[in-house]
């Protein structure tokens, strides 16, 4: 009691600054962490996506529609046609790869396909085929397999229509009297009213 | 600041022998070729570029790291006939008659004489008629031992060759030795470098 007056002179103590939670913070809660990394991961670039971790192993087929780093091993195929696929430095495929772009700085022994380009990074091990428009192969990089290039030719220009024979242009003018006298009689119709 | 002048070994060169192979693969197109000194990309572009579809493997490499695992104190007991079909059969699963072309470079010259034999054997089975065999030896050295080289296309007739690995044992082979060595085959043309390296085209 003879305390209060005192308390009460005090100044009062001040906020604590807000902090956002950290992932040991939200783990601890048990609230999910975004797949989204916010720090860079080794030499990777921050692109975002799923990423399988050194612990991990999966057995089957991995697909999907975000780009995805394996640092694990994946027992089965991978196939994310429209994205990004690396194996990272730990990472092990035993199965084939697909995406728009794959990556290699580990292990892979599997046919490798790629809509765009597949690089195979120095120290990587890849047994099995490629099959791309751009491939690219650092010195030191093991590979054994048979590669295919993709050739993109470049679109052909549209040919200005030729004009009909003489024979097949009167028929072509019968024709679009014809359909001239169809459109005409159907504009005569009352609104509502279909030819029969 | 210049960039320090390249080593010796590392000096483009023209290559007769491969100048004649390019003039052979510029005028064909879908050739199934196979590039026995481990792939890079310079040769990738080239070859690929002229549309052949390439196979690449680096066969020293693969026969270290497959006779090394294989029981047995002898050369003889790790390159036994079991041993290097079972090795063959693994680096060379091409049915009869497939392959066009095929760049050996150096790599004869280096592996165990049994397996140079039962590879070339299996070369004749697999090449396709008309079939080109690109092969180079290097002249025989005083302490029987050389360094393999990895050869890069620069453009139809100039290689970029670097040493690769350490000095291991060499086989030497005269002109005879190379001939009887492709006997099976229809033709064999030489080709001799001013550093005396004798650059073979064998034909199926």
């Amino acid at each position: 009691m003879w305390n209060r007056g005192k308390r009460e002179d005090e100044p009062a103590p001040p906020r604590p600054v807000s902090t956002p939670p950290s992932s040991a913070d939200l783990a601890r809660e048990g609230i999910p962490l975004s797949t989204f990394p916010t720090q860079k991961r080794d030499d990777f670039s921050t692109r975002g996506g799923a990423v399988i971790g050194k612990s991990l192993s999966i057995k089957g087929t991995l697909t999907g529609r975000e780009d995805v780093l394996i640092d694990g091993r994946v027992d089965g195929d991978v196939e994310l046609l429209e994205n990004r696929v690396t194996v990272g430095a730990g990472g092990h495929v035993q199965g084939g790869v697909r995406g728009k772009e794959v990556v290699i700085y580990g292990t892979v022994n599997g046919n490798l396909e790629a809509s765009e380009k597949i690089e195979i990074r120095r120290d990587a091990k890849v047994v099995g085929d490629l099959r791309a428009c751009r491939i690219v192969i650092e010195d030191e990089a093991y590979f054994k397999g048979n590669v295919d290039t993709i050739k993109t030719e470049p679109p052909k220009p549209v040919a200005a229509a030729a004009p009909p024979a003489p024979a097949a242009r009167q028929q072509q003018a019968v024709a679009s009297a014809s359909s001239a006298d169809a459109a005409e009689a159907q504009a005569s119709l009352l609104p509502g009213e279909a030819k029969r | 600041m210049p960039p320090p002048p390249r080593p010796p070994a590392e000096q483009p060169r023209r290559s007769h022998a491969f100048e004649h192979l390019s003039a052979w693969l510029t005028s064909n197109t879908g050739l199934q070729v196979v590039d026995f000194g481990g792939v890079n990309q310079s040769n990738l572009d080239f070859l690929t570029g002229l549309g052949h579809r390439l196979y690449a493997d680096d066969l020293l490499r693969a026969a270290d790291h497959f006779f090394a695992a294989k029981t047995g104190q002898k050369e003889e007991e790790r390159y036994s006939a079991a041993n290097i079909e079972e090795f063959l059969s693994q680096t060379l699963d091409f049915p009869d008659q497939t392959i066009d072309a095929v760049l050996l470079w150096d790599t004869l010259q280096y592996l165990n004489p049994a397996l140079a034999l039962a590879l070339v054997e299996r070369l004749y089975r697999a090449s396709a008629p008309d079939c080109r065999l690109l092969a180079f030896f290097q002249p025989a050295s005083p302490t029987l031992s050389g360094t393999p080289v990895s050869c890069r296309i620069l453009d139809e007739s100039t290689l970029e060759t670097r040493p690769r690995g350490t000095p291991r044992k060499q086989q030497t082979f005269n002109n005879r030795g190379i001939e009887k060595l492709f006997q099976r085959f229809q033709s064999v043309k030489f080709f001799l470098t001013r550093d005396h390296v004798q650059e073979v085209i064998v034909r199926r």
